[in-house]
């Protein structure tokens, strides 16, 4: 038969080649973020305090921020506002250096993020996105896809803090149910829950909830706000937010524009300061606020 | 199991698939005419060849005819090189036609994926899609390219070679044919063992293309989560079983090859042992020469008979893939048009939702029962209820995505079953939660509904406010990346809106997607859509007290039924569900 001649071999050969180039391009790419050599894990006793010193970053040399200075003491609560474009995400991009600073340092703990072990800052940092992403497995096994060594307590304890509980309760295969067959397709703000969840069961050092509550109603938005308090004691969170409701939990409010820091401080000092917060404080109670929350903050501060 | 995936399971005989294929490889009937012309010479001079060395052997070396010697010798060669052209014409045909079949079964299959049903993607993995529309079209490319074709040519080589057999000797003849039903026996079992061994792989293959392109669209999430170790021991028992189900595949086609090439040197040496005993009887029956030629053509009328058969086990690992793509293919559309289907006529844009029935897939809860809603021409509808209230779902069915079980959908009067799909989409513009791009430029996207000229986008862009897009690097020109994945969200949401508006529809869908939007820009969207919305009908899901007091009607939507209906003032004196929500939701300083 024709294909065993030996003939063939230069065409199979010319095939190979150009496929193998495409696979090893792949193989061969080297990451631009990698352990370095002497890298370290961050310390068990760990705390989760964060350090921005003087950080400038761009992608493909467009500068997206520049020169950006903050910290925040471990355990404390930070919302991060500011409109769109204006640099949050690629700040908080930094922190489990998804990647690297063009110039400054971000630190963990005192220690520069690029010091340390990948793994080690990521299992301590964890992420809920404004677009969740799950995969294709049962709803337990997202939930625990930052520790699939926890309990079936443990998740329970994550989901009903969510107040996702219920509703997984009341699917046909419970918890078991696998997302994506038979229909099985959730809505923004069922998504949006499971991510916290998820967030909440990796038991990290360091949250970040990158306008995770957008696609939740406000009712179960206060369910959730509720249950997280005392789940985040202890833990440094970062709430990045449209929501002015959101910054009742904040310790201090930093506001960004055009990639770097517009103000920053507590509620009190810069509704006293009559700039931007202000005028994004006065926009929103004329639109939607609830005067509760505006109250309580009041109170606290 | 509903009736959809037992669609994608059933499987199709080798029958259909055949004449399936064969529909495919003669859509060129020019290409493959010429190929069968071209097929049919070359056998001629394939068969002429055997036959001249007959003659060389008993009418010039037996009878030491040296001066003419040249002369035949010539004449064979002149054959022997004139059999080439044919061959590489005739195989360059068929490779050009095969290509063309998976030219065309790419473009079918991409038809497909165009026009099937919202249910479909609901309940099939992406990679699964893929697979069938990647790897298992690359997987018939073997075939079709040429070798299916070669059949053919064998099987004229095959009937050929027989008749010249009988002629020289029927016994001889007659001989072979009696191993024949062994080949038979062989063909059955294999494609009843390895066709499931294929099948397997091919399933496995998809699962595989699936479960990676999961991977990578999860990647940040993965990598923040530190998946690594775990990801690896996941992907190695994957790897693994891919593997198994690939050696398990060849161990059984690998056993063809030899087991052909032992039937035809076994029936050759049959021959060779009771020919050569007949050419010793001397009665003069069978000469050395005959037997040669025997032998000869035997040769060459088993060795297309190897190619069929050997086609027959390529075709078992091909079948299995081109099997998958038919019925991906066959999927009947849930979402059809019905014959005589007329373009929507969308003047005031009323719609009507009466007694409509829905669930997403059979045996799975109800989402809508028994519901009914009646929009008149221009209202603006705000849709409130919590999650899960069926809010999406009243969207997705107006525009049908999905098809409802009971009850009818009307807009201005004409059930949307009725009408063609490109009109009924055009007449509505949709805005989801999730604003999808696409990887392509700025301008692309807004112009995904319809073309616009610069002028117009500029006035759409002007009027949400959403002129940020000019101060991008490349203006209009700006590429977004994979989902729009280099703009921020607020952005890909301003450029939904804008593409929404481009069209210019009659009826405006808003499904949340005020939701992420930093202030300032909402309340210009705010306004802009008051404007836009004027002279147009619009359903609005939100969660913002501005949207809701802008609505000439709100209802209020509680496990698919409605709980509340009336204007803001109304549902505020009633003090009912919506005044508790909204004492909870939307208090506000009144000032």
């Amino acid at each position: 038969m024709e294909q065993h001649h030996i003939t063939r071999l230069g065409v199979v050969l010319g095939q190979g080649q150009a496929l193998g180039t495409r696979i090893f391009q792949v193989i061969e790419n080297v990451p631009v973020v990698q352990d370095d050599p002497n890298a370290v894990n961050l310390p068990e006793d760990g705390k989760g305090e964060i350090a921005f010193e003087e950080v400038s970053f761009g992608y493909k040399e467009e500068p997206v921020l520049e020169n950006i200075t903050f910290s925040i003491p471990a355990g404390n609560t930070v919302a991060l506002l500011g409109g769109t474009g204006s640099g949050k995400s690629s700040l908080i991009n930094l922190i489990p250096r998804f990647y690297d600073v063009t110039t400054g340092t971000v630190k963990i703990d005192g220690i520069d993020v690029r010091n340390l072990k990948l793994e080690s800052i990521r299992n301590k940092v964890s992420f809920c996105d404004q677009e969740t992403f799950l995969f294709s497995r049962s709803i337990e096994e997202n939930i625990a896809f930052g520790n699939p060594l926890a309990t079936k307590e443990e998740i329970l304890q994550v989901a009903k803090a969510s107040q996702i509980h219920d509703f997984i309760e009341s699917l046909p295969d419970g918890y078991k149910t696998v997302i994506g067959e038979r229909g099985v397709t959730l809505s923004g703000g069922q998504k949006q829950r499971l991510s916290i969840a998820r967030a909440l069961l990796a038991d990290p050092l360091i949250i970040i909830f990158d306008d995770a509550l957008s696609s939740v109603d406000i009712k179960t938005e206060r369910k959730i706000q509720d249950a997280l308090e005392a789940l985040l004691k202890g833990r440094t969170t970062i709430f990045i937010t449209q929501r002015l409701s959101t910054i009742k939990f904040a310790d201090r409010i930093i506001i960004m524009e055009k990639g770097t820091i517009a103000e920053q401080g507590t509620h009190t000092d810069l509704l006293s300061k009559n700039g931007i917060y202000k005028r994004l404080f006065e926009t929103q109670i004329d639109g939607l606020l609830d005067l509760e929350i505006i109250e309580e903050v009041e109170d606290e501060s | 199991m509903e009736p959809e995936e037992e669609d994608f399971r059933r499987t199709i005989s080798d029958t259909v698939l055949i004449k399936r294929m064969l529909k495919y490889l003669f859509a060129h009937k020019k290409l493959m005419f010429f190929a069968l012309v071209m097929m049919i010479t070359q056998t001629i001079f394939f068969a002429l060849g055997p036959y001249l060395i007959k003659i060389i052997l008993d009418n010039y070396i037996a009878q030491k005819r040296r001066s003419e010697f040249t002369i035949i010798g010539s004449v064979y060669l002149v054959v022997v090189i004139l059999r080439v052209i044919p061959m590489y014409v005739q195989r360059w045909l068929l490779l050009k036609a095969g290509e063309k079949t998976i030219h065309n079964l790419r473009r079918d299959t991409y038809e497909k994926l165009q026009d099937i049903s919202m249910e479909y993607f609901d309940n099939t993995p992406v990679g699964d899609s893929l697979a069938r529309m990647t790897t298992d079209i690359a997987s018939i490319q073997p075939i079709v390219s040429g070798e299916f074709l070669m059949a053919f040519s064998s099987l004229f080589m095959v009937i050929g070679g027989l008749i010249v057999c009988f002629s020289i000797s029927l016994p001889l003849t007659l001989l072979t044919l009696s191993l024949f039903p062994v080949i038979i026996i062989f063909a059955i079992f294999q494609r009843r063992f390895v066709r499931k061994k294929w099948d397997d792989y091919r399933e496995f293959n998809a699962k595989y293309i699936s479960s990676m392109a999961e991977e990578i669209s999860g990647a940040r999430v993965s990598q923040s989560f530190a998946r690594h170790e775990y990801n690896r021991l996941d992907f190695d028992k994957l790897n693994e079983e891919f593997y198994q189900k690939g050696v398990s595949a060849f161990r059984w086609s690998s056993m063809f090859s030899p087991f052909y090439e032992t039937y035809t040197k076994l029936t050759i040496v049959l021959v060779l042992f009771v020919g050569g005993s007949m050419t010793l009887q001397t009665q003069g029956a069978v000469t050395v020469g005959s037997l040669v030629l025997f032998i000869l053509y035997l040769n060459s009328f088993l060795e297309p008979l190897m190619i069929i058969a050997g086609l027959y086990a390529l075709i078992q690992t091909s079948f299995s893939a081109f099997e998958r793509i038919v019925i991906l293919l066959d999927m009947p559309p849930l979402i059809t048009e019905i014959d005589n289907s007329k373009p929507l006529d969308c003047h005031s844009g009323k719609i009507d939702l009466n007694d409509v029935t829905f669930s997403y897939s059979s045996g799975e809860a109800m989402v809508l029962d028994d519901f009914s809603l009646s929009i008149q021409p221009n209202e603006c509808i705000a849709i409130v209820g919590e999650t899960g209230s069926g809010k999406t779902t009243i969207i997705s069915l107006i525009s049908r995505l999905y098809d409802i079980q009971d009850g009818s959908i009307q807009i201005d009067g004409q059930d949307i079953r009725n009408v063609t799909l490109s009109s009924l989409r055009q007449a509505i513009g949709v805005v989801l939660q999730d604003p999808f791009l696409f990887s392509e430029s700025v301008r692309y996207n807004l112009c995904y509904g319809k073309e616009a000229s610069n002028e117009e986008i500029e006035k759409v862009l002007k009027l949400i406010s959403a002129e940020f897009v000019y101060k991008l690097s490349d203006g209009l020109g700006t590429k977004v990346g994979e989902r729009g994945g280099w703009l921020s969200l607020g952005q890909r949401q301003l450029i939904s809106f804008a593409r929404a508006l481009i069209t210019n529809p009659k009826i405006i869908l808003l499904d949340e997607a005020t939701s992420s939007i930093d202030p300032q820009a909402e309340l210009q969207i705010q306004r802009a859509l008051s404007k836009m919305l004027e002279n147009r009908t619009s359903i609005i899901i939100a969660h913002r007290l501005s949207t809701v007091r802008a609505a000439d009607r709100i209802i209020v939507l509680d496990k698919g039924k409605i709980i509340e209906e009336g204007t803001f003032d109304e549902l505020l004196a009633q003090k009912g569900d919506f005044y508790n929500l909204h004492q909870l939701q939307f208090r506000q300083e009144e000032n």
